[in-house]
């Protein structure tokens, strides 16, 4: 059995042989990929090249067909997400998953709640929910939604939801930090406070990103993997993978990306 | 514009509302037949709501809306797709249970002039690749080029665009980029709300600047070209 050789670097996850067929579709297939801890590391590429899957594999919201993955050298492959998240491994989604009709620092509560396994002891101590508003303000503070913390989440514009959605992954201080696509749909003034956020909290974790804003790439990613047609098309830091020819060709296109 | 033919769209005073709120405060835009126009501003200034009020989703609305001449103010969102308009939504929208050509078929040609389906999937490969697959396995950027192209085989002649490119990896924006000026070239109209300001500015007539349900500023895209610090009040760059 091959399993991962500590001597080569300190990896907080490493996958080899990862693959995932749906219907007669390789979404992903024979992927070998790791991320150093500390890191900053990017997922690229084109449109349906397997990113998400990826993530989707990683996180075991959906089963391997092939492969096996290792967090923090403990074969993780036939666990359960739920076991994972408790190992230190949180993800965010594509799509923003908050709830709409609780306020912004309950939306934080409940995910801290969650982390201390304390969910629906209504009769705790006051003491206890006053030591939760506490942390949940420091973690709105931190990721720039401490005057908004009385509001309902569902009235925040949708770069806000974002950074919420970023506090309440916090909530469970993961060791690894998966963001799936953390810009999308967000104006500029929020592409620049989630960018600044994304460094801030990646000091004491490692973070596993899908970004196609070239820009945020750049500018935050030690590390960056290419996929393509669901395989590794190449690894490197940013001028090194936005060198290459084929990935300028598979994703970047004719105009060179700004920094 | 030429003063004989009606704009493909004039907006006069338009008020909209969700529920008790009072979205929309009055918005005046005009988009020339054949222009390309974009709504800039933050996230909540109103510019999803504008579209949902042009095509007739949003409920409650006054004021007035004109499509190529016809008021539109009270008509159905059918009656409104009948007058040429197609919407491409920024949620998407796509049929999880039908696969990618079933949801590609499905809008109905309304009136000749649209693209051939060859001529969509020529745009977006992909689609073409992943023809059968259900709705559902799509990526999100997938769903995205899906969202786009099945509206580009009804016919319709003023197209309405909310973010096309988000998601979308860079080469894939370059390819809408092109698909878009060859809509141009057609003589289409293109309302666009995009982050994406390298996007719009290659390919844009006019903008429109929305602050709170509002027209805060507008101009020309020579004029941003010139002075692109202009946007930087607004948009907080």
């Amino acid at each position: 059995m091959i399993v991962p050789d500590p001597s080569q670097g300190d990896w907080i996850i490493e996958a080899r042989g990862l693959s995932r067929r749906f219907a007669g579709f390789m979404a992903v297939k024979e992927v070998d990929f790791r991320v150093r801890r500390g890191h900053i590391h990017a997922m690229i590429g084109p449109n349906g090249a397997g990113k998400t899957t990826c993530f989707n594999l990683l996180t075991k919201t959906i089963e391997t067909s092939g492969g096996t993955i290792w967090f923090n050298g403990k074969d993780i492959t036939q666990m359960a997400p739920a076991q994972v998240a408790q190992m230190g491994m949180v993800r965010s989604f594509q799509i923003s998953a908050i709830f709409t009709t609780l306020t912004v620092r309950d939306n934080v509560r409940v995910a801290l709640q969650r982390a201390r396994g304390t969910s629906f002891k209504f009769w705790r101590s006051d003491r206890m929910l006053d030591e939760l508003n506490e942390r949940a303000s420091g973690l709105l503070e931190d990721v720039g939604l401490a005057d908004e913390a009385d509001m309902v989440a569902g009235d925040l514009s949708y770069g806000r939801k974002r950074a919420l959605e970023i506090a309440t992954t916090l909530a469970l201080d993961p060791e690894l930090l998966l963001l799936d696509e953390p810009t999308s749909g967000m104006g500029l003034e929020d592409v620049a406070l989630t960018s600044a956020l994304i460094k801030r909290v990646a000091r004491n974790r490692t973070v596993l990103m899908v970004e196609h804003n070239l820009g945020v790439v750049a500018h935050l990613a030690d590390r960056i993997t290419v996929l393509a047609g669901g395989t590794v098309l190449t690894e490197g830091n940013y001028a090194e993978v936005s060198s290459d020819a084929r990935v300028q060709e598979a994703y970047i296109g004719r105009k060179k990306a700004k920094a | 514009m030429s003063d004989t033919q009606a704009p493909a769209i004039d907006i006069q005073d338009l008020h909209g509302r969700y529920g008790p709120s009072h979205v929309l405060h009055g918005i005046n835009l005009r988009v020339g037949s054949g222009q390309v126009v974009t709504m800039l501003g933050r996230n909540g200034a109103g510019k999803s709501t504008t579209m949902r009020a042009i095509t007739g989703l949003l409920a409650s609305r006054s004021g007035s809306i004109k499509i190529a001449g016809t008021e539109a103010i009270g008509l159905t969102p059918e009656k409104i797709a009948h007058l040429g308009v197609a919407y491409c939504p920024e949620e998407r929208g796509i049929f999880p249970s039908l696969s990618v050509s079933e949801n590609l078929m499905l809008p109905p040609v309304l009136r000749p002039g649209g693209l051939t389906t060859q001529e969509v999937l020529a745009f977006f490969p992909r689609l073409a690749e992943r023809g059968r697959s259900p709705g559902t396995t799509l990526s999100g950027g997938e769903q995205q080029m899906l969202a786009i192209a099945r509206i580009l085989r009804t016919g319709c002649r003023t197209l309405l665009f909310d973010e096309p490119t988000e998601g979308l990896a860079p080469v894939i924006v370059q390819q809408i980029g092109s698909v878009f000026e060859a809509l141009k070239q057609r003589g289409y109209t293109i309302l666009l709300v995009e982050q994406n300001l390298d996007f719009i500015m290659s390919l844009a007539d006019h903008h429109y600047v929305i602050e709170h349900g509002r027209v805060v500023d507008q101009m020309s895209n020579d004029e941003l070209s010139a002075q692109p610090e202009r946007l930087e009040a607004y948009l907080g760059v």
